[in-house]
């Protein structure tokens, strides 16, 4: 029985890192369809859009079936998968670049991005998200990273977090990580790797889903942005940027979550 | 121990309409009072359901019904084999559905002419091996209908009730009454509450109220769509179906015994 999740608090790149891991498995360029964004590829399946068409999870393969989930660890939709999961991989990302990429997706009205950036800080993340089982940012980070708290979800699991921003910045080298961790291969292939990467780039999934046109009667924002990182939340309003700040300084747990991981910086005027 | 009840039809059916009136019922309150969370306590929709990150539980507190589309072969379903008790099937006229599909000029054409073809086709080796198999509407009819299936899929099935999407749109209040009665809700149909229900809970109120909304809470940061000025609720009649599909249809109802048996049983012969 071998099961690992792919978990993330959402705009953490997770559809990315799917797209690397099946276009790696598949030794080919992943085809995007952006209305089945959910399904993309059975190599690395969505949790939710398995089980809307019906199925459950196979638990009997020899390597380890990667699963993309959103939610907290302990919801009830993983609980049947409590003892096949052998591995987590957790996706990480700094919370500053979470909340423009999910502004964009959840279409924030212009008029009232302040406001959606001070729902972020004040909450530590969605309120929206976690009501649907994502957890604020700092509980996903929390239930998903602190090994004690994964094992009483998930007895048999290893764990590995990657930072969105070290996936970015050495995309080869980190994709090695997750496959080494996943066990698919006894020896890595580097020159596979080199082709995953390399099938897989922002810049041709954003090339796809421009040419893509199974969403094209609706009125969508893309959902692959610029990526960057860093960035920082002036954009929003100097208060914004301010209240962020605050959070660092006054929030016990946010600072040693956002520290651990090496989020407690001055940002870059622009992002990376 | 208690057990499931599901609430099913093919898709286009409209078993949200008699699922969301027994959430009103059960929660007696206007929609616009009533969160998503209260929703999937009482009356989910499964694949909703899966989206907060839940299944649905086989322990107290149960909901009233869970909503599916699925077929009772899939694993999904499987699961609960031993849990389901009691199946409400809401029943439509296949060319009904048909209409609704076309309606609007909604999506591609070549789509809308493919799932009308899979909605009416006999259910053979090529519709049980497709992912949408549960859209054909002889094979879901006969697995949540007919007596031996159903308890073949639920060995602890109470019963079935059947009833009509026409039916449900005619007098949504008797339908409502029959479901509630059904489902044995403690205290039985209180028909005041049944009343006010269906007074509160129409298409247009649900649909204004985010009861349904996803992310939940979200409106509070986006600009409200403009407000539909001809919203159409009602259903699409069978005489709107092109002549080809009514061909198609009759000649189902002609060929296949057990198709015709089951719109026989329905009431759409005709």
């Amino acid at each position: 029985m071998a099961l690992a999740w792919l978990a993330s608090y959402p705009k953490s790149g997770n559809t990315w890192t799917r797209i690397l891991l099946a276009s790696y498995l598949r030794d080919r360029q992943v085809e995007l369809r952006m209305a089945q964004l959910g399904r993309l590829d059975d190599a690395v399946p969505d949790l939710v859009n398995v089980l809307r068409t019906g199925r459950m999870l196979p638990v009997d393969q020899a390597q380890p079936l990667t699963v993309k989930t959103h939610f907290l660890p302990g919801l009830s939709i993983h609980r049947p998968y409590r003892d096949a999961t052998t591995k987590v991989i957790y996706l990480v990302r700094d919370p500053r670049d979470v909340i423009p990429s999910a502004e964009r997706m959840l279409h924030v009205s212009p008029d009232k991005r302040s406001a959606y950036a001070k729902h972020f800080i004040d909450n530590r993340g969605l309120v929206p998200w976690q009501r649907m089982g994502y957890g604020l940012w700092t509980e996903s980070v929390r239930e998903w990273t602190s090994p004690e708290r994964l094992r009483q979800y998930f007895p048999n699991a290893e764990l590995l977090v990657v930072r969105y921003e070290d996936l970015k910045q050495d995309t080869v080298g980190s994709l090695h990580k997750i496959v080494d961790f996943l066990g698919f291969d006894s020896e890595i292939d580097a020159d596979r790797l080199a082709r995953a990467v390399q099938n897989s780039t922002l810049d041709r999934m954003r090339d796809a889903e421009r040419r893509d046109d199974s969403l094209s009667h609706r009125e969508l924002k893309p959902f692959f942005g610029q990526g960057l990182s860093g960035q920082s939340l002036s954009g929003y309003g100097e208060d914004i940027e301010e209240a962020y700040q605050r959070l660092l300084r006054e929030d016990e747990e946010f600072r040693g979550l956002a520290g651990q991981y090496g989020y407690a910086h001055q940002p870059a005027t622009q992002g990376r | 121990m208690s057990s499931l009840a599901w609430i099913t039809s093919c898709r286009q059916s409209a078993c949200g309409l008699p699922r969301a009136l027994v959430a009103g019922y059960l929660l007696d309150g206007p929609p616009g009072d009533i969160s998503p969370e209260a929703m999937n306590d009482v009356a989910p929709e499964l694949s909703v359901l899966f989206n907060w990150g839940r299944l649905v539980p086989v322990e107290e507190p149960l909901p009233a019904l869970v909503r599916t589309f699925l077929l009772p072969t899939t694993e999904v379903i499987q699961h609960y084999r031993e849990s389901t008790g009691k199946v409400v099937y809401v029943a439509r006229d296949p060319r009904g559905i048909v209409a609704d599909m076309f309606r609007g000029n909604r999506g591609k054409p070549e789509e809308r002419q493919r799932r009308a073809e899979q909605l009416l086709a006999s259910p053979d080796e090529k519709v049980l091996r497709s992912e949408d198999a549960h859209a054909n509407w002889q094979l879901h009819a006969r697995e949540w209908t007919l007596p031996e299936r159903v308890r073949a899929h639920f060995p602890r099935l109470d019963d079935v009730c059947v009833i009509r999407h026409e039916d449900v749109m005619a007098d949504p209040g008797a339908a409502l009454g029959q479901i509630v009665d059904f489902l044995g809700v403690p205290g039985g149909v209180d028909s005041e509450r049944v009343r006010r229900t269906v007074e509160t809970w129409t298409p247009m109120t649900v649909m204004e109220s985010g009861v349904f909304e996803m992310p939940p809470g979200m409106r509070e940061f986006r600009t409200p769509p403009p407000r539909r000025q001809d919203p159409q609720f009602e259903p699409s009649s069978v005489a709107d179906v092109d002549e080809s599909l009514e061909a198609a249809y009759q000649e189902r109802v002609r060929d296949d015994a057990e198709f015709a048996a089951l719109v026989k049983q329905f009431g759409y012969a005709d």
